[in-house]
């Protein structure tokens, strides 16, 4: 019995047809193209994400903050003690491992470069303050802090949230098409659905299978620092493969088996590494920062994330800016599809706590951790890591442990933690694409979980070898601009959603088109009984 | 706010009848549960023999006659009892389209005692006064009977008709009782007391059996709640 069910098991398949192969077919597509024409599709991409951050970033800059006040009006509105699942849900997750899969799937991996990058590239140039001075160290942690804090996690619990609610609380399937219900109706299981759900399919295969093929790229140039490994494409690829096949081995583990205990190992590694650099490094100065850049940011805030760069004229927001609301907004049906398969049970006012002010607060003490370190060795030490920054990203967070005693010790962590990182983009990355192409199904047959998590791996491989890892991410990256569209969509459906679910709900028979038979009433003195009640 | 909640379960609360020649005879009251035509009430007001049936009301924010002479009814059958906790699930015979709200069936595990909730129930069908009431109640006390049954004491006084009806909780809006009789502290004693009590036996405390029975029920006839 046992044997038949596992058998079942493996070879059944459970795809929505149209958005599988429809899906497979474009990547297919897309890589050959790639391939073929080389250069010419960067060229292409690189133009459209130029265009549209010139001409479009007003939009984002719109969209993002329009996000962000919806979210929070949602978890001070009447709609924040409504649970995922319904009143009686119980969450799946523990809320720690919930956090760790939350993190580890949102940003993790990016934080770990630009931890320390980022902070410098503004330091040494931003258009807001004259470089290299005390207001420009201010004004760096405040920019870094608005790139990665409350704006990304605002779209991804939109999207997360809209998910959720539409799968566990009105019963639609697991699927980014859901999230329409309530302005297509039932239009979303035609091909409006199809198509907003390949598209969902693609842009994420694409995002993580890019900087999977590029973040391979970084990892090698850390290990080339380190230990002298040399830079070759035979490197990166048994990289690949590594990460694949620890991303697959998790994802046919399932959520609890696999994805949760790496990203907790994940989550415990990086906890590691950061208090590592917070003791060894400039304690106090970190401690100081951290609670002085947050006030900043908040005060800042409304200005900083509104600027459009209108009366400067200079275009230093469409390179940093600009590019990272599109890159959130792009990944955030990725993000978000995974966000709300792990957030059952929780309270939509828990739920944007635990997606919106939590990952944000730790971002903030991760950032400030390392990038403090490094401004703080720019403007009172050696200062030489905004030039090895320039120069090589990937080596920064190197250059900055070299720093502290230790330093083998703790870039060998960091190397883990690098890798681990990937792996657990990698795998949730799978885990969804599985989910929409399995038509919603939130546990898709164990095939299908093997068949992305190496399709991903295959993609990346092949785009290593070839050439078209920028292009391809650059092209991913341009369907933020129709995804925001899609957001701000997503705002209205959501709320019409929870409106009608909090209040709008009642019982409505169609007995008008029944042939019921019209009887006469009697009254009766008193009311028969039938058995008599057992309960005293 | 109670208006809202009396809005959204007053559709789904229905008279329960039985065919008498060519007239009709009031049992009671009922709830929708689920969209296949599923109801629940309680055993005790529902003959085994006679053809049942149940009838909705127009529950608008009019004012309505407070008794129909003629009735339009669907016909409907006992599918299940559970004597021990007093419960009974209804079938409708016929195939009828409705919407419900979504999660509108919860538990009584997670009430607690003092939470605010709206009794309704066709409270006098039998005297022809087809109107469905609402009383505005909170839990008095969580107990256990003495056949070990789960239920929910609160204070407003029901009435005949009442049974079968259902108990909401106005916190989550979700129904966490049946609605079954008034309490009695006399038929409730284990002891017997003399009777000389100075308050008397008249109580305002009514009782509701915990609606999860309601849903081990539906469980049993492979149906979840909506």
């Amino acid at each position: 019995m046992e044997n038949e069910e596992s058998v079942k098991e493996w070879f059944h398949l459970d795809v929505h047809p149209w958005v599988f192969f429809t899906s497979v077919g474009l990547i297919a597509l897309f890589v050959t193209l790639t391939l073929v024409f080389g250069a010419h599709v960067d060229d292409f991409f690189s133009t459209v994400q130029t265009f549209i951050s010139k001409y479009a970033g007003w939009f984002f800059v719109w969209t993002v903050n329009i996000v962000l006040v919806y979210v929070i009006s949602l978890l001070l509105g009447r709609f924040s003690g409504i649970r995922l699942g319904g009143a009686e849900a119980i969450p799946e997750f523990t809320t720690l491992s919930w956090f760790s899969m939350l993190f580890s799937a949102g940003m993790g991996i990016g934080l770990l470069f630009y931890g320390v990058a980022e902070p410098m590239f503004h330091f040494i140039a931003s258009p807001l303050a004259e470089p290299g001075t005390v207001e420009a160290a201010r004004i760096s942690m405040d920019l870094t802090f608005l790139h990665w804090g409350l704006h990304p996690w605002a779209i991804y619990a939109l999207v997360g949230l809209s998910l959720a609610f539409f799968s566990f609380n009105k019963g639609l399937p697991l699927s980014v098409r859901s999230v329409f219900y309530p302005v297509f109706g039932e239009k979303i299981y035609g091909p409006i659905g199809n198509v907003i759900d390949i598209m969902a399919t693609v842009a994420t295969l694409f995002g993580v299978a890019t900087s999977l093929g590029l973040g391979v790229k970084q990892v090698n140039a850390g290990l080339n620092h380190l230990f002298g490994i040399p830079q070759s494409t035979n490197v990166q690829v048994l990289l690949i493969c590594g990460i694949t096949a620890i991303a697959t081995w998790s994802v046919i583990r399932g959520i609890s088996g696999g994805i949760k205990l790496l990203s907790q190992i994940n989550v415990y590694l990086a906890g590691g590494l950061m208090l590592f650099v917070l003791l060894l490094g400039p304690t106090l100065f970190i401690m100081k920062a951290l609670m002085e850049n947050i006030g900043f940011y908040l005060q800042n805030l409304p200005q900083l994330a509104t600027w459009n760069e209108t009366y400067e004229a200079t275009d230093w927001q469409q390179a940093w800016t600009i590019f990272y609301w599109g890159w959130w907004i792009s990944w955030s049906p990725f993000v978000g599809m995974f966000i709300a398969r792990v957030s059952y049970g929780r309270t939509i006012g828990e739920f944007i706590k635990g997606v919106l002010f939590i990952p944000t607060f730790i971002t903030f003490i991760w950032i400030t951790v390392f990038g403090n370190s490094a401004i703080n060795i720019e403007m009172f030490g050696a200062g030489d890591i905004a030039k090895a920054v320039q120069e090589n990203v990937p080596v920064s967070l190197f250059k900055l442990l070299e720093h502290f005693p230790l330093q083998s010790l703790t870039s060998m962590l960091a190397i883990i933690v690098v890798i681990t990182f990937f792996v657990t983009s990698s795998d949730s990355g799978s885990l969804v694409i599985d989910i929409i192409t399995a038509g919603g199904n939130p546990d898709p047959p164990m095939i299908q979980r093997i068949f992305w998590a190496v399709t991903e791996g295959v993609v990346a491989a092949v785009l290593l070898f070839g050439g078209g890892l920028v292009a391809l991410q650059t092209a991913a990256i341009s369907t933020g601009l129709p995804f925001s569209v899609i957001l701000l969509g997503m705002c209205y459906a959501l709320h019409k959603g929870l409106a009608e679910y909090k209040e709008g709900q009642s019982f409505d028979l169609a007995v008008e088109d029944v042939k019921t038979r019209e009887f006469k009433t009697k009254p009766t003195a008193k009311l028969p009984t039938f058995g008599r009640r057992r309960f005293w | 706010m109670l208006g809202n909640v009396f809005q959204k379960f007053s559709g789904g609360c229905m008279m329960v009848f039985r065919r008498n020649g060519d007239t009709v005879q009031f049992l009671g009251s009922a709830f929708l549960v689920h969209e296949s035509g599923y109801l629940l009430s309680v055993s005790h007001i529902l003959p085994e023999e006679g053809q049942l049936m149940v009838v909705s009301v127009d529950t608008g924010t009019e004012f309505v006659p407070i008794n129909q002479e003629t009735v339009t009814s669907i016909p409907v059958k006992v599918v299940r009892r559970n004597l021990d906790r007093d419960i009974a699930l209804l079938k409708m015979d016929q195939d009828i389209s409705m919407q419900m709200p979504d999660h509108f069936v919860g538990t009584a595990e997670s009430t607690m005692v003092g939470n605010t909730v709206m009794a309704l129930g066709f409270a006098f069908g039998h005297q022809t006064l087809h109107t469905l009431v609402s009383m505005n109640a909170v839990v008095s006390a969580k107990i256990l009977s003495n056949n070990q049954t789960k239920m929910l004491l609160f204070d407003s006084m029901i009435h005949d008709g009442d049974r079968g009806g259902p108990l909401v909780s106005l916190e989550d809006e979700v129904v966490i009782g049946i609605i079954n009789g008034r309490f009695d502290p006399l038929a409730a004693s284990k002891e017997y007391t003399d009777g000389r009590s100075t308050v008397g036996a008249n109580t305002n405390i009514s009782y509701a059996v915990s609606i999860d029975y309601g849903v081990e029920l539906m469980a049993e006839e492979g149906i979840k709640p909506h």
